[in-house]
């Protein structure tokens, strides 16, 4: 008897609540979709710019550069965040899609750093490497052959395939052939969702090597000084070396709109780009645009 | 004592059968406690790890530095509301389809037709829903990732959960009852409004009561059809509690979970725990309802 | 009169609603092969078959000037491992437990143990996903001394035991479906309780037992959220018992999210969906086909 009650004062609430909720909420919504390399900030922008501004409801979510793209397309999407640039067929079908042009903005440089467990031995490694580790038909496969004090073999963790993380990397390390083909990527990779994930899994696997990007640095894992070819001076990744292009494996981190931004999305675009919300993308570990 | 002194001792051939008996009783016993001892040391295990962050503000607090802190008002509310609408939109059609099936429709080709959709329909993987949910709600049926596409996905996932309970509900109900009615006259609508739905009506219950613990620990259904990780929830007024309209996309517990155990960098552990905790709760409680309905059902039966 | 000719049209509303309600449990199963099959056809011309069967090489966002690859050997061996693995544990774990429940528990522990099993049930796949992640994949990195602790091994324990409940309850109705005559003829006849259950109660419930077996096979094959979490994400043919791997529907769910709609890669996961759907289907239909025939049986032995 109890139990009908409490299901029937809760249909009841759930119909009024469902029914009542457009009123009560009138304000106007922004949405943020793509890289899981921008989430965190893009989520930050949405906390902070809510309080900010009294009138704009951001909602921010992951999923890859590639799902923000393909909302733009679409167009069930405001803002696409992609660490990624667009690619010329993406830029067509919006073109054709949505009749207008693509704007593109830049918010943010990040690095791609390539991390390793604290107690692995290794302190650098350069993209020769890499190379032979990740792309397809690459013969390195143990760990004793890139440093004296470890052996086993080499667990790769990376991003999924939608990612910009995955993109990127993919065209700086894995390269092309002598005949000008792009390499793809080796399998048995593990193409994790997140890019967090990626740093979690390092910090308790011993063997593992993955990539992702700077921001995602924790005490728990560390990361390797990266070189062009073996023996070269081998570079950290750091605002420093980002900004100069000393660092290789550097991208910058961009937010998407399609045609003439409305006043409030200008304002969130210009918003992005100020002190207040440069210093959200600098406090998730990136470096700032300027 | 040797068997010949006393005729009814056991022979050793009997003595042979009972041990292994013993033995197989062993054996099954505490294959029966796998299934016991991993739910309940998982159960515990989740409840230890939460301990530290559990309190009211959990239930209460909106989720802050991107679900590292603060509670978890904003998808608990957004998966009340998915449930609800799912299963507004789940029961009636549930119900309708089992008192086809059972009060109007003859033993044949149909009942079996419909009887092995339902079955199917059981059967059909989760990421298939979402794939449907995906294909039919959002994008043909133009309702955009919201709160309705994903409840009806969750609805078309429910149905055979409720068709199976109110059909068990309905058949129970001794045919005498029935035929009474009918000789007085009634109609058959008229009896099954009088006579069988009210005593079926605990048992349809419990089945509407499975449907909504299943829409409210469903993840994949959901990723595609409407659920974000982060939206703003006011922090008071009555827009706290009504913060997602139905063409809204909204916040839920099960996304909650994916997205704070996998893609949140520096994570304190507790805090994902913590979201399995209260979604576990949620669902093991609502179930124990259910089946606490049916035992009194069983016992406070009419016949 | 009037009244009742307003009354009779209410009525023949409300019976029009519950005869498409009956019929809208096939109406989904149709919409499902049909929205799933319209997004995935497309592709198909483009599509090597004789590729997705044998090549584990899935590349569906290639790089530049590079043809897009759909060789899904890989997550499929991904799904049959896991799901073997999850078997292997839940079909004797299941019957043994189900044997345990029915014939040789006393009525207290019946209850307990059903009432666990129910709840054990409960669990959202998200939580077990959660659990396999955070609490089994460490353990098993522990005690194999895996590189990762998500792997095929942590994949397939939490299969094992998302299906035992399933089997256990199943085939537990199947065991209790054989009539007391049977059992009251083999005691008669000088069996022992456990030549009771092995030479008699099997060979009798063999449908039931198998369409138990069945039904927790597709659950396995169909589960999303668990696999998603627990299973490593590695598109490869594992070589090891602690191998991460990949299955077809965690490949789904991953790639899903991110794949333009209408693009190739979206229709692609159509295609894997497609298939998943007849393979669960399949196993449905059949374990369906196994379970008409004790209520059949029964009949006939009750005659």
């Amino acid at each position: 008897m109890v139990i009908r009650r409490v299901v029937v004062a809760t249909l009841v609430a759930g119909i009024s609540g469902a029914a009542c909720a457009p009123e009560v909420t009138p304000r106007l919504s922004i949405t943020m979709k793509g890289s899981d390399t921008l989430v965190q900030v893009a989520t930050g922008w949405a906390e902070v710019y809510r309080a900010a501004t009294d009138t704009v409801d951001v909602s921010a979510s992951g999923g890859g550069s590639g799902t923000g793209i393909a909302g733009l397309i679409d167009g069930t999407v405001d803002v696409a965040t992609s660490s990624r640039e667009m690619k010329g067929e993406e830029r067509e079908s919006i073109r054709a899609k949505r009749g207008a042009e693509v704007h593109e903005h830049v918010v943010g440089l990040d690095a791609l750093a390539i991390f390793v467990h604290p107690s692995n031995p290794i302190e650098h490694i350069s993209l020769a490497e890499l190379q032979r580790i990740w792309a397809e038909g690459g013969d390195l496969r143990d760990w004793s052959a890139l440093t004296p004090g470890k052996s086993g073999k080499i667990v790769l963790l990376g991003r999924q395939n939608s990612s910009g993380t995955y993109d990127h990397f993919r065209e700086v390390v894995c390269g092309k052939t002598a005949e000008g083909v792009h390499r793809e990527f080796r399998g048995g990779v593990s193409e994790l969702n997140g890019s967090s994930e990626v740093v979690e899994k390092i910090a308790k696997a011993p063997q593992a090597l993955g990539y992702t990007g700077m921001g995602f640095n924790t005490p728990r894992v560390k990361w390797l000084a990266v070189s062009i070819r073996p023996g070269e001076p081998a570079v950290t990744p750091s605002i420093e070396s980002v900004n100069s292009g000393a660092y290789p494996i550097a991208r910058k981190l961009y937010l998407y709109t399609v045609g003439e931004p409305t006043p409030e999305l200008r304002a969130l675009l210009d918003w992005t780009l100020s002190p207040a919300g440069q210093a959200i993308v600098a406090q998730e570990g990136y470096v700032p645009a300027s | 004592m040797s068997a010949a002194s006393n005729p009814f001792a056991p022979s050793l051939h009997e003595l042979n059968k009972e041990r292994i008996t013993r033995r197989g009783r062993i054996i099954t016993g505490l294959l029966a406690l796998c299934l016991a001892v991993p739910v309940v040391l998982l159960l515990a295990v989740i409840f230890v790890e939460a301990m530290p962050v559990i309190s009211l503000e959990l239930i209460w607090g909106n989720a802050t530095d991107k679900g590292r802190g603060g509670g978890l008002w904003g998808p608990l509310i957004g998966t009340f509301y998915l449930v609800i609408t799912s299963v507004l939109i789940v029961s009636p059609l549930g119900v309708g389809a089992a008192i086809y099936l059972n009060e109007y429709a003859r033993e044949g080709t149909a009942t079996r037709i419909i009887g092995l959709a339902v079955t199917s329909l059981a059967g059909v993987p989760s990421i298939v829903h979402a794939l449907f949910g995906l294909g039919a709600f959002v994008l043909f049926a133009g309702m955009g990732a919201s709160v309705q596409a994903a409840a009806c996905t969750i609805a078309v996932m429910n149905l055979p959960v409720v068709i199976a309970a109110s059909r068990e509900a309905l058949g129970a109900v001794p045919r005498s009852f029935r035929e009474a009615c009918w000789n007085l006259g009634a109609s058959r609508w008229q009896t099954i409004r009088t006579v069988v739905l009210p005593n079926a009506w605990s048992g349809i219950l419990t089945g509407v009561i499975l449907a909504v613990s299943r829409a409210a620990g469903e993840a994949a259904p959901i990723l595609f059809t409407g659920a974000v990780f982060f939206k703003h929830v006011p922090d008071s007024g009555l827009a706290r509690l009504l913060p997602y309209a139905l063409d809204d996309t909204f916040m839920a517990m099960a996304m909650h979970l994916l997205v704070i155990s996998t893609q949140v960098s520096n994570m304190p552990p507790e805090r994902p725990f913590a979201a399995a905790f209260v979604l576990v709760a949620l669902v093991l409680l609502i179930n124990a309802a259910a089946i606490r309905m049916r035992m009194k059902l069983r016992n406070n039966r009419k016949w | 009169m009037s009244s009742s000719a307003g009354k009779r049209l209410g009525e023949r509303a409300i019976e029009a609603f519950i005869t498409f309600s009956g019929w809208s449990s096939i109406l989904c199963m149709l919409a499902i092969f049909v929205f799933v099959l319209r997004e995935a056809l497309p592709v198909v011309p483009k599509i090597d078959f004789v590729e997705l069967f044998t090549s584990t090489r899935w590349i569906p966002a290639p790089a530049k000037g590079n043809p897009a690859h759909y060789g899904a050997l890989g997550l499929i061996t991904g799904t049959l491992t896991t799901t073997l693995l999850g078997m292997a544990l839940a079909v004797p774990a299941g019957l043994g437990a189900a044997v345990y429940v029915a014939e040789f528990a006393s009525a207290r522990a019946r209850e307990t143990l059903k009432v666990l099993i129910e709840l054990l049930a409960a669990i959202p796949s998200i939580v077990w996903g959660f659990i396999g992640l955070m609490v089994i994949g460490p353990v098993v990195a522990r005690v194999t001394g895996a590189p990762l602790g998500t792997n095929l091994l942590t994949g397939g324990l939490i299969l094992g035991l998302m299906s035992v409940p399933v089997i256990a309850s199943i085939a537990e109705d199947a065991l209790r479906a054989v009539p007391d005559t049977y059992r009251e003829a083999a005691l008669a006849l000088g069996a022992s309780p456990w030549e009771l259950v092995t030479r008699v109660l099997f060979p009798a419930a063999k449908k039931g037992l198998l369409a138990a077996c069945l039904l927790g096979l597709g659950r396995a094959v169909g589960e999303t959220m668990a696999v998603l979490l627990a299973t490593g994400h590695a598109n490869q043919i594992p070589t090891s018992l602690v191998d991460p791997v990949r299955t077809l529907t965690a490949a789904i769910a991953a790639e899903l999210g991110e794949a333009p709609k209408g693009s190739d890669h979206y229709r692609a996961l159509f295609v894997l969906g497609a298939l998943l759907l007849l393979l669960t289907v399949a196993i449905n239909v059949t374990a369906d086909i196994f379970v008409r025939g004790i209520r059949t049986d029964g009949a006939k032995r009750a005659r």
